[in-house]
């Protein structure tokens, strides 16, 4: 048995993220004992690309259990768990900059300029689908597939209706105000089912990846989005699951599965000097870990780390 | 330190084959991904081929001392005369072409190590890493551009 073998040396961390379902506190599900394949995460996993300078922070806090006239330490309990993390994501992309922000992430639809609002104006008509639409084709009518280009982000969801409790399809991007009014669009502002358009065709537009939230409701609609925009102070909290991956070269693998990170700072960048005169910027995210039930014993938990050791590594 | 050496060339080969199916070379009668390793050719044969990735190992060491992480650096030189249908004026642009495609095979950094004096090849058991390559200067020789591109590999050395 080759001790080396327990010894991490490794490239970069790599993260994932994956929604929870709010309405029920449920997370994504992530079982160690089908492994993770970066290069090919499991189904619901979006992957974020790597990420720099990831760091844990337990604020564990133990209580000492004592007995005696001279109050000797007996056992110990822990008394509070608080964990956090916080990264730097190497690449700008819808998710990451709504994890950063915390908020809702808002996308910037197409408008007619009629109307200018700082997180973006009164927006053109959206279009509706039609049917046989999936999660990687959006079938629109033939009248207006022309007014799409290869490459041109779309967003596509339903009309808000009063009484919505949860903005976005699949994913919840937002929560109204009590009181608020929200114009028809407002569910596309913060939905996270937002693609590329990879071809035009007769067909419809195809996607260069499945929609994040599913494949869209019958009822949903099309409208093209130019940015995203977020805001520091808004109400909303973002909360996903994650897991974030380091290989080594031995060949063992390091994973990190938070089941809950919400939201645990505003937004913020890192910039790094490249070269004279050119920087790079990066995303920089923080997060509270919140908990969970283990399915296997009932313990209440914020953060589960796996090693799964190079084939051949000594087990002590 | 081979099943390092024949992975790095069998990686560069199978992604270029996706990101330029027509970046081909043909040697020996057959046509083939135009990633080759010197060592592993006929004298002179790597140092004629045109438009053709041709990998050279170069000095190796271990990380740290007693350790088998070791690091090998890798030379990767590719050059081009241009076409005849464009008066090799269009040498540059190969050039160019060939040097995104460099970078775009590798990434990402990362690959399982393989056995390949067995058929089929089999998974060792570790990773290999590398460095993103760095473009060194271009020359011309009698008009043809060539470029040397180098890169380090990190990676388990398999026992004696």
């Amino acid at each position: 048995m080759l001790r080396e073998l327990m010894e991490q040396s490794q490239g970069v961390t790599h993260a994932f993220f994956a929604p929870v379902n709010r309405a029920a506190e449920t997370a994504t599900l992530f079982d160690p004992s089908g492994g993770f394949d970066v290069e090919n995460p499991p189904t619901g996993w979006l992957r974020l690309g790597r990420v720099r300078n990831f760091t844990r922070t337990a604020k564990l806090t133990m209580g000492t259990l004592r007995a005696g006239v001279t109050g000797t330490a007996q056992t110990q309990y822990r008394k509070q768990v608080d964990a956090r993390v916080s990264l730097d994501f190497c690449e700008w992309g819808k998710l990451q900059m709504a994890l950063s922000a915390g908020s809702q992430h808002m996308n910037v639809l197409e408008s007619a300029g009629t109307a200018a609002r700082a997180s973006g104006g009164v927006a053109k008509t959206a279009v509706p689908l039609a049917t046989g639409s999936t999660a990687t084709l959006l079938v629109v009518s033939p009248t207006v597939v022309s007014n799409y280009q290869v490459g041109e982000l779309v967003v596509v969801d339903v009309d808000y209706a009063s009484g919505m409790t949860e903005l976005g399809t699949g994913i919840t991007g937002g929560v109204p105000l009590s009181g608020a009014s929200l114009d028809v669009d407002a569910v596309r502002r913060v939905s996270f089912n937002v693609g590329v358009v990879s071809s035009v065709s007769a067909a419809g537009l195809q996607l260069d990846a499945a929609l994040a939230g599913g494949a869209p409701a019958s009822t949903a609609k099309v409208q093209k989005v130019v940015g995203y925009v977020d805001r520091e102070g808004a109400s909303f909290l973002q909360e996903w699951s994650a897991v974030f991956a380091a290989e080594a070269v031995g060949g063992g693998q390091i994973l990190y599965y938070y089941p809950r990170l919400q939201a645990g700072g505003a937004a913020a960048e890192t910039e790094t000097k490249l070269a004279e005169g050119l920087n790079t910027t990066t995303v920089h995210a923080e997060f509270a870990a919140l908990s969970v039930a283990d399915a296997n014993d009932g313990e209440m938990v914020v953060c589960y780390r796996t090693y799964v050791p190079a084939s051949g590594a000594p087990a002590y | 330190m081979q099943a390092a050496k024949d992975t790095f060339l069998m990686t560069l080969a199978g992604r270029l084959a996706t990101v330029n199916p027509a970046r081909t070379a043909c040697l020996d009668g057959t046509t083939r991904a135009a990633v080759m390793a010197q060592e592993n050719e006929t004298p002179g044969q790597a140092a004629n081929a045109l438009e053709t990735f041709v990998l050279s190992w170069q000095a190796a060491k271990k990380v740290m001392a007693g350790k088998r992480l070791m690091e090998m650096k890798c030379e990767v030189t590719y050059a081009t005369r241009g076409t005849d249908a464009m008066l090799r004026a269009d040498r540059g642009r190969i050039l160019t072409a060939m040097d995104c495609e460099l970078l775009t095979i590798c990434r990402p950094e990362c690959v399982a190590q393989c056995d390949y004096t067995q058929t089929p090849p089999a998974q060792v058991g570790t990773r290999l890493f590398w460095s993103q390559p760095v473009l060194g200067e271009v020359t011309d020789e009698d008009g043809t551009l060539k470029r040397k591109a180098t890169l380090e590999l990190f990676f388990f050395a398999e026992a004696a």
